[in-house]
């Protein structure tokens, strides 16, 4: 409590203490590979939990359609921008970003559902990149998979944000397909001082990405 | 209390004879951590990879503990399946591991085992499918019933731990 004199005697007042934090993330979605496909778009959404509030930035986004270079590059470059800020009173339901591929197949179907991946947003304050595993679901029978090649509708996901959910993933049988990297550069407001600690201190080197995929 | 949030994900499995494979997963902790928030078990998709070596299954973990002690810090144990051409589910893998003491981003890599039975059941194994499984896996998982064990090495898992601490430098905890 802190008291300051004024004109009508002295008014205390309590200190301000931080109720909730900010989270603002800000990155883009670099690149994909995909040795199978050469035309894809991306569409981004996040799923969080019930004590997070999307405040500012793009909830729901739309890429550009990429298409690998002529010259014979693999690399799909959608240099997408990501802008998200969040206010939370909880870490858990820590928003995660789930990224679907979209895109024309050989037969000039448009809009055919390539994949799905996700990421769970960096919690410590940073660069970070990321590289996340692109699948999307099998075809149950050849016939399934021929009919599907001929009309362009592959099996899709009802709702893409099923697979930032615990509950509901053992019935689904996937393909990996393809790898996008994504970097994110991440900052918090009052973080430390509601008593969370999310960042390794000391000079110990912070444990790195394995070479994975 | 101090409290400590596990937000990560399995990211997939590797090197394993087979490429069509899911995992069970459980995070364990002992009698001081109570399980505030959060799923503590699952089972995560089948993935097979058309592209790379890695079956990616990107199951998310988010769990949240209060805890009263250091002791029975929580593990995570896993195992791994394979799904055959005839639909029929073998277990080909146990792995637990850890979670890290201190906060941040952590890149886990847990080896996988399985236990190995007799030359019959090998035999067996190998034209049928199948195999040997433990009937209680919970026992071995603090090592004290190990050394019963006859196991080969599989393949490994990759997981990303995320951890936010809590309080715990209240409580003097150091890290």
């Amino acid at each position: 409590m802190t008291s300051v004199a004024t004109s009508n005697g002295p008014v205390t007042s309590t200190p301000l203490i931080a109720t909730s934090f900010y989270y603002s993330v800000q990155g883009q979605i670099r690149h994909g590979e995909f040795p199978l496909n050469s035309q894809l778009y991306v569409k981004t959404c996040y799923h969080h939990g019930a004590d997070w509030i999307f405040c500012h930035g793009i909830e729901e986004g739309l890429s550009q359609l990429a298409i690998q270079k002529s010259s014979g590059g693999r690399e799909l470059v959608w240099n997408f921008p990501l802008q998200s800020s969040w206010k939370s009173t909880n870490p858990h339901g820590w928003p995660r970003m789930i990224v679907s591929l979209y895109g024309p197949d050989e037969l000039g179907n448009d809009d055919v559902a390539y994949g799905y991946g996700s990421t769970v947003l960096p919690i410590c304050a940073g660069h970070y990149t990321r590289t996340l595993a692109i699948y999307r679901p099998q075809s149950q029978s050849l016939l399934h998979k021929w009919t599907s090649w001929f009309t362009g509708r592959r099996p899709e996901l009802i709702d893409p944000k099923t697979i930032a959910l615990n509950e509901g993933r053992d019935v689904l049988r996937m393909e990996t397909l393809g790898y996008v990297t994504v970097e994110f550069h991440t900052t918090f407001k009052d973080f430390q001082s509601l008593g969370y600690d999310s960042s390794i201190s000391g000079p110990e080197k912070t444990s790195s990405t394995l070479p994975i995929f | 209390m101090a409290e400590l949030h596990l937000i990560g994900q399995i990211i997939g499995g590797t090197e394993f004879s087979e490429k069509t494979i899911c995992c069970r997963w459980q995070l364990s902790s002992g009698k001081n951590w109570r399980v505030l928030e959060g799923a503590t078990e699952g089972q995560t998709q089948l993935d097979t990879p058309q592209i790379g070596s890695v079956s990616s299954w990107n199951h998310p973990l988010d769990v949240h503990w209060a805890t009263r002690g250091l002791q029975g810090w929580p593990q995570i144990h896993l195992q791994i399946y394979h799904l055959d051409a005839y639909s029929r589910t073998n277990l080909i893998g146990y792995a637990s591991a850890s979670i890290p003491t201190r906060p941040g981003i952590h890149y886990i890599d847990a080896p996988a085992w399985r236990p190995l039975g007799t030359f019959t059941e090998e035999l067996m194994r190998h034209f049928i499918g199948g195999g040997v499984e433990l009937a209680d896996a919970e026992r071995i998982q603090n090592g004290a019933d190990r050394s019963r064990l006859r196991t080969e090495a599989t393949g490994r898992v990759y997981l990303e731990i995320g951890l936010v601490f809590r309080d715990f430098k209240k409580f003097g905890i150091e890290y």
